[in-house]
């Protein structure tokens, strides 16, 4: 009963992680160029970036709280807490040098208005591009994608050593778990996404699948790794 | 990176069968000769991993080149870290669960096998529900997984003198070479294509250049064994990884001579071609 | 531990996260690295060949999460034989930039040899004054990655070894470089031609300056570029980054029962960096106004 639990968290930590990537507005190599809306970067990069920051203040909450269930929710919060600042912080500079350094307007090229905002947005983007910089909705979007991406991964770390005991075999694993689910998550979008008022954050359900599986697999693998007895 | 797409789909120089054969008895024969370590009780025979390893990288490499010219949408390093994503769960499992049922000795395989599996059931799920339409997804994911697995078994083997599951949490996980190991093992596999991507790559140059980032990875095994199972036995590993650094790394330059369109000391820009 | 004592440690700790983002970032506009690579890479087929040095080792983040763990590893290595933690520093640092080089000689030689049918030859005095400034640069970051893994480890008490934070942070740190100051590399620096402020349309592809002010350009020109704004910008995320989440657990110490206190200082900071931006949008739209008027998009019929 409690294995099948462990692979329950397991999962869910890797979808988290998945679901996470959809959220985070990455514009791949174009919007390194400025031609794209979102960060310059790639998908798994920035993803894991944040996610692997939230690793590490869960895995530093959860050596001065302790293993115990009932600090569960204070490590994955702390988790996600660290994984949002991250990529908030990188958004915020990134809109600066956008701003600062290239001189465009943050805006989007898929919605007319921002959802959030209701800023007008198709006339502050530049000709010959696909929007540029990071607009308030897209912050927004990959605030939450901080959000999951860091429950997620502090899931699964707090899970494997429940499994294990051993902080860097459970580490390396979570690792391992985020580089697989935020792959097939990158797949999925084909690179670029803006967030979820983006038309390609539909297609969310197909990778939910994909992953659910991979990482159910996943799962069951894990909890046969300790060094304990079977 | 969205620039994808090197030279011919579908033309090899080398048969990727023969790398695959290469790639599965060498890194497997490299692992299993580190059994002498036990036998003579000794630990100066872990550098017999190392050239397993190298061999892996290459046909992990291979594979990469094969499916990366289809255009994966997000550049070429996102297979080399989803092998390794699926390559250090699988492996760890397969040496686990082969010191649980006190068979140390199949724990490469079982392994080697899991990661096979995951890689092939992964690039069917991608395939099927997402839709890349690479026709060689599925067979490219399950060898990329499997030389990743192999990279990294070797490699850890390398490092902890013995295949045991009980030595490798002691000598690699514990002091965190595993960190190491994951990163230098996905590089070595994703970076020789990325290194060499464009219209006129070739696969000689290519997997010349696989065998030079694997010795790179042999360098930094055996910085990290001089550590865990000794001066000696690690100093081999080192020196003997750059030995092959430099011989594989003066055939790359080789190559390169021959492919590159030319090769200056210095100069102005060419003729441009209107 | 004395808070005071503390705070200036997690002050180091985001000093050192600032050279070290400044340093990553000023090594991959010299040596070109991630994806503003691509228009150098696209040069050649446009019909400009050039003298930048071109190299791709893997993206940005996992590329550093190698030399910051190398450099991890042969530290631990080092200080498991009792080296004095400066000494093992700064050897795991140095074996970390070579290795950067062995990896960044072939990334430019590799990627050149694939263009032979754009006529773009390979410039070895490219290649010889490059490799030292991107190797150097690429030692000051991860030193100073290395310096805040082992104040965080032996320190404030980590529960993750040395190794493994520095390939996290490592990797965290080529994601922040390739997010930030990589822009102004790629955005800025190789289309000075186009003027300021236009955008740049996706037709200018691989229209990269080649030539400098006397004579041709080359990288080392870009990074000297680059160091006035995009690496200072690059620093600046990276050590507040770092600082930001290990303050709030200084202020509110989860020793002492003020776990959630921490989380939600680390809440109200996230609010705070959402409501900058939204001023920051809202500055770039009053300045700059918009590229088209409702006129042009035919919704007002004056």
């Amino acid at each position: 009963m409690e294995v099948i639990l462990l692979i329950l968290l397991l999962m869910i930590g890797g979808i988290l992680v998945t679901a996470a990537v959809h959220f985070v507005p990455v514009g791949g190599a174009p919007a390194a160029m400025a031609q794209t809306t979102g960060v310059g970067t790639g998908t798994t990069m920035l993803a894991t970036g944040s996610g692997l920051t939230g690793l590490v203040s869960a895995g530093f909450m959860m050596e001065s709280v302790g293993y115990d269930i009932s600090n569960l929710p204070l490590v994955l919060a702390s988790g996600a807490v660290g994984a949002m600042l991250m990529i908030c912080i990188t958004m915020l500079m990134g809109n600066i040098v956008y701003i600062f350094g290239v001189g465009v307007v943050p805006s989007s090229a898929k919605v007319k208005f921002d959802p959030i905002t209701k800023l007008r947005q198709d006339l502050y983007v530049s000709k010959g591009t696909e929007g540029h910089g990071i607009p308030t909705v897209s912050f927004v979007s990959g605030t939450i994608g901080g959000l999951l991406g860091g429950i997620g991964g502090s899931l699964v770390y707090w899970t494997l050593l429940e499994i294990n005991h051993n902080p860097a075999m459970s580490g390396i694993f979570a690792i391992g778990f985020f580089f697989l689910n935020a792959v097939i998550a990158s797949y999925n979008i084909g690179g670029t996404i803006e967030g979820f008022h983006d038309p390609k954050f539909k297609r969310l359900p197909k990778a939910i699948v994909v992953s659910t599986v991979a990482s159910l697999m996943c799962s069951i693998v894990a909890v046969f790794i300790s060094t304990g007895g079977l | 990176m969205t620039v994808a797409a090197g030279g011919e789909v579908g033309e090899f120089e080398i048969d990727p069968k023969r790398i695959m054969v290469m790639g599965v008895v060498g890194g497997f024969v490299g692992v299993y000769l580190v059994s002498l370590n036990i036998l003579l009780n000794t630990t100066i025979f872990s550098f017999f991993a190392g050239i397993g390893a190298i061999m892996a990288i290459m046909w992990g490499a291979d594979q990469v080149s094969h499916v990366s010219k289809y255009g994966l949408g997000t550049g070429v390093p996102s297979i080399g870290i989803l092998a390794i994503g699926m390559g250090i769960i699988a492996t760890l499992f397969g040496l686990s669960i082969s010191y649980k049922l006190g068979v140390d000795a199949i724990g490469p395989v079982i392994g080697f096998l899991t990661s096979c599996a995951i890689g092939a059931v992964i690039g069917y799920l991608v395939n099927r529900f997402i839709g890349l339409n690479v026709p060689i997804l599925v067979s490219a994911t399950l060898q990329i997984a499997g030389a990743a697995s192999l990279t990294l078994i070797a490699l850890m083997t390398a490092v902890s003198g013995s295949y045991y599951f009980l030595d490798m949490v002691r000598h690699v996980i514990d002091p965190g070479f595993v960190a190491l190991i994951l990163i230098t093992s996905g590089l070595a596999i994703l970076n020789p294509f990325n290194a060499c991507l464009g219209p006129d790559e070739r696969q000689s140059r290519t997997i010349t250049l696989a065998k030079v980032t694997g010795a790179i990875a042999m360098i930094l095994a055996g910085i990290a064994a001089i550590s865990s199972i000794g001066l000696i036995s690690g100093f081999i590993i080192l020196a003997l990884g750059i030995a092959l650094w430099i011989v594989f790394f003066m055939k790359f330059w080789d190559l390169t001579k021959r492919d590159a369109f030319a090769v200056w000391c210095t100069g102005l820009l060419p003729e441009e071609e209107e | 531990m004395d808070i005071i004592l503390e705070m200036g440690i997690v002050a180091l700790m985001g000093a050192a996260a600032t050279v070290a983002g400044a340093a990553e970032d000023l090594e991959t506009d010299v040596g070109s690295q991630s994806n503003p690579n691509s228009q150098v890479q696209l040069a050649p087929q446009m019909g400009k060949p050039h003298r930048l040095y071109n190299k791709a080792i893997s993206g940005e983040a996992p590329a550093y999460g190698l030399w910051c763990s190398t450099a991890g590893v042969t530290a631990a290595v080092l200080l498991g034989v009792k080296a004095s933690p400066i000494v093992a520093i700064a050897l795991g640092s140095l074996v970390g930039a070579f290795l950067l080089g062995m990896f960044a000689i072939p990334a430019h030689l590799g990627r050149i040899a694939s263009q032979k049918r754009y006529n773009q030859p390979i410039y070895l005095d490219i290649l010889r004054t490059h490799v030292f400034p991107i190797m150097g640069h690429g030692y000051v970051a991860v030193f100073a990655t290395l310096v805040l893994c082992y104040i965080l480890h032996y320190m404030l008490l980590h529960p993750f070894t040395l190794p493994l934070l520095a390939l996290i942070w490592g990797i965290t740190l080529g994601a922040v470089g390739s997010s930030t100051g990589d822009v102004f590399y790629g955005a800025e620096r190789h289309f000075q031609q186009h003027e300021f402020g236009t955008g740049l349309n996706a037709a200018f592809s691989g229209d990269v300056v080649r030539k400098a002010e006397a004579g041709l350009r080359s990288s080392i020109d870009n990074a000297w570029f680059c160091s006035k704004f995009g690496g200072p910008v690059t620093g600046l995320t990276f050590g507040l980054i770092v600082f930001l989440d290990n303050w709030r657990t200084t202020v509110f110490h989860p020793d002492l029962g003020y776990g959630w206190y921490a989380v939600g200082l680390g809440v109200l900071i996230v609010i705070v960096l959402i409501m900058l931006n939204f001023m920051l949008e809202k500055y770039a739209r009053n300045t700059y106004g918009p590229y088209k008027t409702l006129e042009e998009v035919g919704e007002v019929s004056a």
